[in-house]
């Protein structure tokens, strides 16, 4: 009699779980990275609710991270917004990141109310699958009604908040810090960035982890140049030959991630007059 | 049973404000000349309980009270307004004409058979009557003239109807008709006071006379309508015909100040409008609404839709919606005495089919509302969309244009040359070449500064924060010589020791470093 009572009270809609969460993979988005599938909640990022990303500056490697994800989500024929982006989103570098870039929408509004109006509507419309904010500072208040409306219009918010931010509190569903990968940490690598979760449903605060983001320098591996050069026909098989080292062993040594030392500060060749042989010549065919 | 009168009595009076009838607190009465002297012709509750009556002199009305609002008849609005009305009951009949500037003549016979049976069509018919907000009496009859006759003698009479079996009494007008009072008949005052003397009362009375003493005594254009109305001879109707282009307005009573206040009375003219669609299965993919002042010019406001797929589904509250988020940034520097609204462009409405199984499809907006909503706030220059174009120099490989929800190619061409076989493909093939063209494309940062920062050098090796890494370059890039913007550029990826990486660049012409972008 004891297990269909168990049964029973499983079924319970407020008996939750702990260990429910990661094998739930029903309304998640794979992040294309394991590690950090292992971190969040459902195994991927959640498809609706705010996420915070807290970190000190931009460009450390944030949209790299996010990059799967917003494959994924512009598929879905739904817009993907950009509020007021700090830089130009550069359309070649998100067109090989997969990104289908018609469902893109970079909105610019110089007042704050104006746009937090645009990251709510958007938030709620029911048409954006992500929307993508880069406040300076976010008051709690606005925050709650944003995460209200994200759920409304089942749509991910994804705010970029400066790391001060990370003592406040906050309702978004996931908070995390981000930091780059830098030479005086273990993980010193260009390719990845180093990830704490500080918040999230079902769990604790996590270890820092280092992920690796696969940053447009991965496509290209790093001596693409002179392979492409030793099968072009303009340049002869003599001048390839005598193609000078330092940006090879550069290029292999990136490649393998190894400890912070391999990364002597003048690896690749003094940026003088540029080796003609290496130097890719291209121009406009229009 | 064929003709369907409904008559509008209050019209010269409710043109003015739609809800006069109802206890609008300020009495207000609407006057016209009467033998060179302008009296009262129609005035509100309000007037009315002062003891202004019809007929009066516009001295003694105004004796009566000092708060009388006194507005001289607009036959013109009036015209106006019976034609919109005429636009309305064309949802139940095809033929729908007008009779003495404020009534309108319903041809119902070839249209009962849609609406099975007169008593579901006057139910319909009820219930959308119900909602003008002009006070409104119907009567059924065999012609047009006897119609017309019965809804003016049902207005006058007053007859209590109850809800309930209203629609029985107006089916059994019609056999009431011989005992309407001769004085509604729609003849000169002489003839009705003759026949009076003569101790004919009713309309049965009179009909039972033969029609050639009648034609003989009270000539021959009574005895034509007599013969109209009973239907012996052809009443032939003038249709109204549905103007190519919509266009309608309100004129306020009493001035308005703030912008809130101006929704609420523009809710009716959206109604019409969609009304106008629906009828015309038309979309719109704008209209224009002008608001009026006294004195300085009008103010035009242009409202548009970007995409008119989803045709007047809901059409009423999205368009107060868009009406709402322009008026968010509206200042109004005097009061507001009208609302004009005009439409001109259509298209024909699509019917879209909706996906079975994509669910996103189901959406409460769609897409392109949302680009209305944004850009009715925040101005269509604030909304942007990114693609690529067929430059090589960096800052010009990308473009913005204005985002649009349905197929836009995600590649474009700066020139017009581009090559037709991308042209004819469809939009899905244009994005794989776009995605095949991007493999082999070279490391691109995912931001781009908006322009290329200039950096400090320190014994040749750049600087920006810290000493910067070169780990990748150069990539060469020269293009753009038979242009005034030449570029000629090593590119390299530089690392930075707390582990950013940038974009740099090295102009060739003068061994500058720049910043160009970051990979985020």
């Amino acid at each position: 009699m004891d297990t269909p009572t168990l049964k029973q009270l499983l079924q319970r809609n407020d008996v939750w779980r702990a260990c429910d969460n990661n094998d739930k993979q029903a309304d998640t988005l794979d992040s294309g990275h394991p590690v950090l599938n292992r971190l969040l909640p459902g195994q991927g990022w959640p498809h609706q609710g705010l996420t915070e990303f807290l970190c000190a500056r931009q460009g450390m490697g944030e949209l790299s991270l996010l990059a799967p994800a917003l494959r994924q989500l512009s598929q879905q024929g739904r817009w993907i917004a950009l509020l007021n982006p700090p830089f130009i989103p550069y359309a070649p570098a998100w067109a090989a990141c997969g990104v289908d870039l018609s469902q893109i929408l970079v909105i610019h509004t110089d007042k704050e109310p104006d746009r937090l109006w645009a990251l709510e509507t958007l938030l709620a419309s029911n048409t954006t699958s992500a929307a993508l904010y880069w406040p300076a500072r976010i008051h709690a208040k606005a925050l709650r009604r944003l995460q209200v409306a994200s759920k409304k219009g089942r749509c991910w918010g994804i705010l970029f908040r400066p790391s001060e931010a990370a003592k406040d509190a906050s309702p978004a569903t996931l908070r995390i810090q981000l930091s780059a990968a830098a030479s005086s940490t273990e993980h010193a690598s260009p390719h990845g960035v180093l990830l704490k979760v500080l918040k999230r449903p079902g769990g604790w605060t996590s270890q820092t982890h280092f992920i690796e983001t696969p940053r447009p320098l991965l496509h290209t591996p790093l001596h693409t140049p002179i392979q492409k050069q030793q099968s072009n026909a303009i340049v002869t098989p003599d001048t390839s030959k005598h193609l000078p080292k330092p940006i090879d062993s550069g290029h292999s040594l990136a490649k393998s991630r190894p400890a912070k030392n391999v990364f002597p500060k003048n690896t690749p060749a003094k940026p003088g007059p540029a080796p003609q042989p290496q130097a890719q010549f291209s121009s406009d065919h229009s | 049973m064929n003709y369907l009168c409904c008559y509008f009595p209050l019209l010269p009076l409710q043109v003015f404000n739609a809800s006069a009838s109802d206890e609008t607190p300020t009495p207000f009465a609407i006057v016209h000349h009467h033998k060179n002297k302008p009296q009262v012709l129609q005035c509100n509750d309000a007037a009315a309980h002062y003891g202004i009556e019809e007929g009066m002199s516009i001295t003694t009305a105004q004796s009566l009270t000092t708060l009388l609002i006194v507005k001289t008849r607009n036959p013109a609005l009036e015209k106006k307004t019976l034609l919109e009305l005429a636009i309305w009951a064309n949802q139940f009949s095809p033929k729908v004409s007008s009779q003495n500037d404020h009534a309108l003549i319903l041809e119902i016979a070839s249209c009962l058979k849609l609406f099975k049976g007169v008593a579901t069509f006057l139910k319909l018919f009820n219930l959308q009557r119900a909602q003008l907000p002009y006070h409104s009496h119907i009567a059924l009859a065999a012609t047009p003239t006897a119609a017309y006759l019965s809804a003016r003698s049902a207005y006058h009479q007053k007859q209590s109807c109850e809800p309930t079996n209203e629609i029985n009494q107006q089916i059994n007008q019609q056999s009431d008709q011989h005992t309407i009072p001769i004085h509604y008949l729609d003849c000169k005052a002489d003839i009705i006071e003759r026949l009076s003397g003569m101790g004919i009362g009713t309309l049965g009375a009179l009909l039972a006379l033969p029609m050639a003493e009648l034609s003989k005594r009270f000539g021959t254009e009574f005895s034509q309508y007599l013969q109209r109305l009973t239907g012996t001879r052809p009443d032939p109707q003038h249709i109204i015909e549905i103007p190519n282009k919509f266009s309608a307005e309100a004129h306020f009573m009493e001035e308005i100040h703030s912008v809130e206040g101006l929704l609420f009375p523009i809710q009716p003219l959206l109604q019409k409008l969609s009304h106008y669609l629906t009828l015309k299965q038309l979309t719109v993919r704008g209209f224009t609404l002008q608001l009026v002042f006294r004195e300085i010019n009008p103010l035009s406001l242009a409202i548009g839709f970007s995409a008119s797929k989803n045709g007047q589904l809901d059409f009423v509250n999205k368009a107060a919606h868009l009406i709402r988020l322009h008026f968010a940034t509206l200042q109004l520097h005097e009061a507001v005495i009208a609302v004009k609204l005009d439409a001109a462009h259509f298209s024909a409405l699509q019917q879209n089919t909706q996906d079975l199984f994509n669910h996103h499809l189901l959406q409460s907006i769609s897409k392109a509302e949302l680009l209305d909503q944004l850009g009715a706030r925040l101005g269509p220059e604030g909304l942007q969309g990114i693609c690529l174009t067929d430059v090589h120099r960096p800052e010009r490989a990308w473009g913005y244009h204005s985002p649009s929800a349905s197929t836009i190619p995600a590649h474009v061409s700066p020139t017009s040359k581009s090559s037709p076989r991308v042209k004819t493909k469809t939009q899905s093939a244009t994005q794989e070449i776009t995605r095949q063209q991007s493999t082999y494309q070279k490391a691109r940062p995912l931001w781009l500064l908006p322009q290329p920062k200039v950096l400090n050098t320190q014994q040749g090796i750049p600087f920006y924060a810290g000493e910067l890494t070169l780990i990748q370059g150069p990539e060469r890039i020269e293009s753009g010589w038979w242009d005034p913007h030449p570029v000629t550029r090593d590119y390299y990826i530089a690392h930075h020791p707390s582990g950013y990486l940038y974009w740099l660049f090295k102009q060739l012409k003068d061994q500058q470093w720049y910043l160009h972008g970051l990979f985020a």
